[in-house]
């Protein structure tokens, strides 16, 4: 089942001499499930891209239908309440809120629906799975980078949204903390079937996912399967053995 | 330095909005500091102005026909024309002199003294010769007007002036002499002579006038230590000495300790001894106003400053010095503060001077030369209202500018600059500490609760969060939020106060109570106004009341020591200086008299009122109640009793409910020796009644007997009908007549026509009209208090622009988080809600915090109205309007600047990298 579909995108930052072509002419969609690393060298427009379908930033021409919803058409209020049910987000910094402990943290996006109940059941089976129950009273200034990476991914699954949008996810993390969090993206793909779409200039965690999708001056390069070989050796952290 | 201020000019551009806020802040706290200076400077000068007018132009005056005299005239031809003033000496710049010359002094027909004047004596004394010319031979004089009508003398020169059965001829008209010359030298006329006439008794005095610009105390220490003159013959002008340092108002340490330790003096005594023409008053308004401009200043920049700490912590990562941190700061803020003063003194000082045009009588502070003396006022204290009334205030004269406190402030306020950069720098590097503790888990115990357990919306939590997060910031914010409603809550609690006070001392102690007085001009108990003229005013068109008031002299003992304050009456306290009135005394034997180890009689007014007037009494009841009819029935009295120099009513040792023997003449048209209390028995009659309430002041009054200021002489009030069945009074000695309100001028000029016809068989009765002197006053008084509610309002103003800039504060450095929020999907309306209940909560908290204080900026007040400015019934607490008014205005600001600083944050912002 097609999640995402991007059509014939284009995003145009300034005007007339000033005028920067973020992206041009970007179509792809992604199946429920997929697991795709966006990649490009710095300045290519892959955050933009992924500004765009998180419903961060408005694409000057073009589609992205998530969920059979095209997102441009939604007011803005339908947008923020469409964005937080259907997708989640990881960034790079973490972007936890410092006064929440961990269990609030992840609730957080799920209070903002009034009278949708928080599901603990679902947030303590979340937490045990990412290694974070034990944890779930500290506060983000109590727990490693690589912690902290986890409760936003167990934020992000919260809401079981439609799509998981990861902006450098692992960018601020060590070596042994991203294999470890790659694991766990890569888990819950597979566990709750999510569709997840990671940002990254790092060709060996792209090397992970089930799809690569090349990016170049604004432009769509590439978009591809990665072999099943390739994937099992990144996801087992074999970086080099891969490049 | 360029360095500095190029950064901070780059800093003021970027950061338009918070240079703007304390652009604001500054000309704000500038107008008001300066622009309130000046006004007080104006009065001051025109009060100065005036006391120069009214008591003559010197400041010390001496004996001087002693050798000393020769040299200092020797001193004065050597020196004038080198330093450009008359003579300056080691520590004094003497700026005129002048000497007269009594040759003779008469008392019959009137007290009057031939005097020769110099020139610079004239000039002291602003006489003028309007006519004619000055005495030149022995049997010539010059005088008055006032003076040659007084002896029956035409006012034109030429013609013969008898005295001490000399005759001199008229040769010229002087301006008359400074109108309360009296006060200081005592009550005298004065005629001129020729410098030949000489009866050898003269007795010559200098006057002396010293350079104003620095006080003139020190200068006649000094004049007097080089010309070897005895400190103890020198007389000051009292009516100037206010104004010019004349006083040693310093208090020695020994002076500080007494009074604290003693409960009689205490702060306010200490309080009143500096307090020289409200001075001290003043200066402390200007130093809380001051104080104000500065915390604003601070509380603005730091929000400024805080804002780009990250900035400054990248340049002092590149090597900036804590110095040149500071010298960045200090030239930022020098540089607003050039402009925004500059402006603000502008700004305040013309609206000042607007202010000033309009009603500038209110800053004169009235001439307090007589207080001491008045307290006795006899029968000669007819004129008390008009004395007190604004029509007796001189002219508001021009606006001054005050430069010194234009200096003074912008000094102040530099020095100001300079601590706050200071403060600020230190605490950028205590915060770089302090984050890194932060990290430490163990520095502090966080609450481990999960709120969403129990909670199905986060974003209260959140805004809970956001305040507790840090508790130095959060107190700090409170408090600065609070102070500004607290100084405008104490300024309105005082103005709420100083109208009442205003209102109830304008009622009971000027006798403006009433429109129109009708009384007996008279000090024998014969002369009353009979019922059936009260009938007849009473049936008179055009009066909206008229109430009659009998009376009569009484003594009541104060036996085993119930009179606390013996040192209240001249009779009593055995002070030198203090000497009874000797009108009262030899009329009366006195006010009071001690006929036992704690034993006194003292004498009592005993007014009979009608309902309606004994009704007003309400508002001056310290104990008790007011039930005409039960005063009636019970046969119970009203206590006027004293009020101490601290407010307290506790002189005698009375209260509701005690008994009060009265004795009254046993004719109610007694007259001479038994007036003194002093006959047999058989000639008083004794009453004991009961005393149904305590009150502060009484409302009409009769100062023809013993006096009656209001304030310090002990009134036994009643029914009129009491009056009749106790002591058989049943004429009325005066009458107090309303108009009503919608009566003007002219309606009054015909009532008191009317009334004037009605009364005008009766002896010595008089009608005096006071509605022009009400109305002066009514509009002094208002004006008054529009003044103190503008300041309020102006600090109200400078309250709220510092509230939007916290608020603001608070947003913006919680950019970050709100942007994750924004992410994590919250939509505009519950952004804006949780925005609300933080603003809510600021505003709930912030007004806890105001209450609080308040309460004990209350308590101050309260002290300093009660015992230092005397007020009468000051409230205990300012009307709860005040309060709510502010608690809801904290609220709503705190809430609105939330929510609109929340509007201008990014509508969907990416979390920070």
């Amino acid at each position: 089942m097609e999640i995402l579909q991007v059509k014939q995108i284009h995003k145009i930052y300034g005007e007339k001499e000033n005028k920067v072509y973020a992206l041009r002419d970007v179509s792809f969609s992604v199946e429920q499930g997929e697991f795709i690393a966006i990649v490009g060298t710095s300045g290519s427009g892959k955050s933009t891209l992924l500004n765009l379908i998180g419903g961060l930033d408005v694409p000057t021409r073009g589609q992205i239908i998530i969920r059979g919803h095209d997102i441009a058409s939604l007011k803005r209020k339908e947008l923020t309440i469409f964005r937080r049910r259907n997708i989640g987000f990881v960034f790079q910094n973490y972007s936890l809120m410092p006064v929440l402990n961990v269990y609030d943290n992840v609730a957080l996006p799920v209070t903002f629906d009034r009278g949708k109940h928080v599901d603990h059941d679902y947030i303590r089976e979340l937490l045990k799975e990412l290694g974070l129950w034990e944890k779930r009273k500290r506060y983000p200034s109590e727990l490693s980078g690589g912690q902290q990476q986890r409760v936003a991914l167990a934020r992000a699954l919260a809401n079981k949204p439609a799509l998981i949008l990861a902006d450098e996810p692992t960018g601020n993390l060590d070596s042994g903390t991203t294999v470890e969090v790659m694991g766990l993206l890569k888990e819950s793909s597979r566990k709750y079937n999510q569709t997840i779409l990671m940002v990254t200039h790092n060709e060996a965690l792209a090397q992970a996912c089930d799809r690569i999708i090349r990016i170049e001056d604004g432009k769509l390069y590439r978009s591809g399967k990665v072999p099943a070989a390739e994937t099992a050796a990144a996801s087992a952290g074999k970086d080099g053995d891969c490049l | 330095m360029r360095n500095a201020l190029r950064l901070a000019l780059a800093y003021m551009r970027y950061y338009k909005k918070q240079t703007a806020a304390l652009f604001v802040g500054i000309l704000l706290s500038a107008a008001l500091l300066t622009g309130v200076g000046s006004l007080f400077a104006s009065g001051k000068e025109a009060a100065k102005e005036n006391a120069r007018t009214e008591y003559g132009d010197w400041h010390y005056e001496m004996r001087c026909d002693f050798a000393w005299f020769h040299e200092f005239v020797k001193d004065i031809q050597d020196n004038a024309e080198e330093s450009g003033m008359l003579l300056k000496g080691d520590g004094f710049r003497l700026e005129n002199y002048g000497v007269e010359t009594v040759r003779k002094a008469i008392s019959d027909p009137f007290e009057i003294q031939y005097v020769y004047g110099d020139e610079g004596y004239m000039e002291i004394m602003g006489r003028k010769l309007l006519e004619g010319r000055m005495p030149e031979k022995k049997n010539e004089i010059a005088a008055d007007v006032q003076t040659l009508r007084n002896l029956g003398v035409s006012h034109a020169p030429g013609s013969t002036v008898e005295l001490d059965g000399e005759n001199f001829t008229l040769t010229g008209i002087v301006s008359e002499m400074p109108e309360n010359l009296g006060d200081l030298m005592g009550d005298h006329m004065q005629v001129f002579v020729s410098p030949d006439l000489d009866y050898g008794m003269n007795g010559s005095f200098l006057y002396l006038k010293f350079d104003e610009s620095s006080p003139v105390f020190g200068q006649i220490k000094a004049f007097a230590e080089q010309y070897g003159v005895d400190g103890s013959t020198v007389a000051r002008n009292n009516g100037m000495a206010g104004y010019v340092g004349a006083e040693e108002t310093k208090l020695s340490a020994d002076q500080i300790r007494t009074a604290l330790t003693d409960p009689a003096m205490g702060l306010p005594w200490i309080w009143g001894s500096l307090n020289e023409n409200e001075a001290l008053t003043e200066g402390a308004v200007l130093l809380v106003l001051a104080l104000f401009a500065a915390f604003i200043i601070y509380s603005i920049f730091q929000v400024s400053v805080f804002r780009r700490l990250s900035q400054y912590s990248v340049m002092q990562t590149l090597g900036m010095t804590d110095g040149s941190a500071f010298g960045m700061l200090m030239a930022e803020m020098a540089l607003i503060l050039v402009g925004g003063y500059t402006a603000g003194v502008l700004l305040g000082n013309g609206a000042a001077a607007l202010i000033y045009r309009k009603v500038g009588r209110i800053f004169i502070t009235r001439n307090q030369v007589g207080e001491n003396v008045a307290r006795h006022t006899g029968v000669s204290s007819e004129e008390t209202a008009a004395e007190l009334s604004v029509s007796a205030l001189p002219d508001a004269g021009v606006f001054h500018v005050d430069f010194r406190i234009i200096w003074m402030g912008a000094l102040f306020l530099i020095l100001v600059l300079a601590l706050i950069s200071f403060v600020l720098v230190r605490r950028m590097r205590q915060l770089t500490l302090r984050e890194m503790i932060a990290k430490d888990p163990a520095g502090r115990k966080k609450n481990r609760k999960i709120y969403s357990l129990r909670h199905e919306n986060l974003t209260g939590i959140l805004a809970k969060k956001f305040m507790f997060s840090r508790k130095g910031t959060f107190i700090g914010i409170l408090l600065s939020l609070s102070v500004g409603s607290v100084i405008f809550l104490g300024a309105a609690y005082v103005t709420e106060n100083t109208r009442i006070n205003n209102e109830l001392t304008f009622a009971a102690d000027d006798g403006l109570g009433s429109d129109i007085q009708v009384y007996e001009a008279s000090d024998s108990l014969k002369d009353t106004i009979p019922e059936k003229t009260v009938e007849e005013l009473k049936g008179l068109s055009g009066l909206e009341n008229v109430f009659p008031v009998r009376y009569m002299l009484g003594e009541i003992p104060l036996y085993d020591g119930i009179l606390k304050g013996t040192s209240f009456f001249a009779e009593t306290a055995g002070e030198e200086g203090l000497d009874p009135d000797p009108e009262i005394m030899e009329k009366y034997n006195g006010q009071i008299i001690q006929t036992g180890e704690d034993d006194y009689r003292l004498k009592v007014n005993i007014y009979g009122y009608d309902d309606e007037m004994l009704e007003s009494l309400n508002d001056y009841v310290l104990e008790g109640s007011i039930d005409p009819d039960q005063m009636r029935k019970e046969n119970t009295v009203l206590f006027k009793t004293l009020m101490d120099g601290q407010g307290n009513y506790d002189v005698i040792d009375i209260g509701a409910g005690d008994t009060v023997q009265i004795r009254t003449p046993e004719d109610p048209e007694a007259e001479g020796e038994t007036l003194k209390f002093l006959s047999g028995e058989e000639d008083y009659r004794d009453r004991s009644l009961k005393i149904g309430a305590l009150i502060s002041r009484p409302l009409a009054k009769v100062e023809t007997y013993i006096g009656d200021d209001g304030v310090s002489n002990v009134d036994i009030i009643m029914t009129n009908e009491q009056m009749e069945e106790n002591f058989g009074v049943t004429g009325y000695r005066t009458i107090s007549i309303s108009l009503p309100e919608n009566a003007d001028g002219e309606d009054a000029a015909r009532a008191a026509d009317e009334i004037r016809d009605t009364v005008s068989g009766i002896r010595r009765c008089a009608v005096k009209d006071y509605t022009a002197q009400i109305e002066a006053q009514d509009l002094y008084l208002n004006q008054q208090i529009m003044f103190f509610y503008g300041i309020a309002a102006v600090l109200l103003l400078i309250s709220l622009l510092h509230i939007m800039n916290s608020m603001q504060y608070l947003v913006a450095e919680r950019r970050y988080e709100f942007s994750v929020l924004r992410a994590m999907g919250i939509t505009d309306a519950g952004f804006l809600r949780m925005l609300m209940k933080e603003g809510v909560r600021y505003g709930i908290y912030s007004s806890i915090v105001m209450l609080v204080l308040y309460w004990i900026v209350q308590k101050v007040l309260y002290y300093f109205m009660v015992h230092v400015y005397l007020y009468l019934h000051p409230q205990g607490m300012i009307s709860a309007g005040y309060l709510i008014f502010m608690v809801m205005l904290n609220v709503a600001l705190c809430t609105g600047a939330m929510a609109l600083s929340g509007r201008r944050q990014p509508a969907e912002a990416r979390p920070a990298e």
